[in-house]
């Protein structure tokens, strides 16, 4: 962006305007909302459940819990690069838009993370003396359709604070299938379901998001 | 004002950046506004180091719009 001083202002009601679109589109690109964090989370999330089902399905130990820890250990490294890179785009200014999502797909992490724990940990339990009350009296394959629900609701807030329809409404996608893999929940194949979805409505989203959020990027770049 | 139009804060060597203008002429500018209740100004150190932010007040927004209108209604006039 070519610097201008308050003297060197535009004094042309025309080029005033100009002057000030061109700050909101700037200002536009610098908090669009960008599709790798779900690009990235989609993927490790959808290789985790896949190698989980095919573990299943073959009745072999594919070190399945070697693969999350390294699928998990490895996104939550992508989510701090990401962030630091955001911060650094944006320092020195504060978006309530921002703030929101962040809030959204950070509680949505954490509230899955918290229920495969749950899972986990009640496994282990069970697994050290099945006299103890089974904590996951709960089928292990509820946390399926749990956390389709909780994504959904994270894309419907992400969507209309973003102001993003299309993004918004991917948010009844992720509730149907919720509402499937609730009804089918006895089935391994829901994990397969619950894969499919992570690649068809997290990943192929992200990609649509980070070719509009290049699109913005580029087209404030010109006008500047 | 069309900085702090689209962000919820920010702060001055943000402005700074984003306008081209000097220290002095952005001070005088922002003081003016604040002067006329456009703008609300925080200062906090963060790291030791003082940090002034300012944010946009709903006076300030209004006044933007019927700004923004005004300048429309010029250009299509011509």
């Amino acid at each position: 962006m070519a610097p201008t001083t308050a003297s060197s202002t535009p004094s042309r009601p025309e080029e005033e305007l100009q002057f000030i679109r061109k700050i909101l589109d700037e200002s536009r690109a610098r908090f669009a909302q960008s599709g790798e964090p779900y690009i990235v989370w989609g993927l490790i999330i959808a290789i985790g459940m896949g190698v989980t089902y095919l573990s299943l399905i073959l009745q072999r130990d594919l070190y399945t819990a070697y693969v999350w820890f390294a699928l998990i250990l490895f996104g939550w490294g992508s989510m701090i690069y990401f962030y630091r890179k955001r911060r650094k785009e944006e320092a020195g200014s504060k978006s309530i838009i921002d703030k929101i999502d962040t809030a959204v797909w950070t509680a949505c992490g954490g509230s899955i993370g918290l229920l495969v724990i749950m899972f986990m940990l009640s496994d282990a339990i069970n697994g050290y003396d099945p006299n103890l009350p089974n904590l996951a009296a709960i089928n292990p394959l509820f946390i399926c359709f749990l956390s389709a629900m909780i994504i959904g609701i994270a894309f419907f807030i992400s969507g209309t604070v973003n102001q993003i329809p299309w993004l918004r409404n991917t948010a009844f996608a992720w509730w149907a299938s919720s509402v499937t893999m609730m009804v089918f929940s006895s089935s391994i194949h829901v994990i397969g379901l619950y894969a499919l979805m992570l690649i068809l409505f997290q990943v192929v989203p992200g990609i649509i998001l980070q070719r509009r959020y290049r699109r913005i990027v580029a087209a404030s770049s010109t006008e500047a | 004002m069309a900085v702090l139009v689209s962000v919820d804060s920010a702060e001055f060597t943000f402005l700074r950046e984003k306008t081209g203008a000097t220290d002095g002429n952005l001070s005088v500018h922002l003081g003016k506004l604040e002067e006329a209740g456009y703008l609300a100004v925080t200062k906090q150190f963060i790291k030791k180091k003082p940090v002034t932010s300012y944010k946009l007040t709903r006076k300030g927004q209004k006044a933007f719009e019927e700004y923004i209108d005004r300048l429309d209604a010029m250009v299509r006039r011509k």
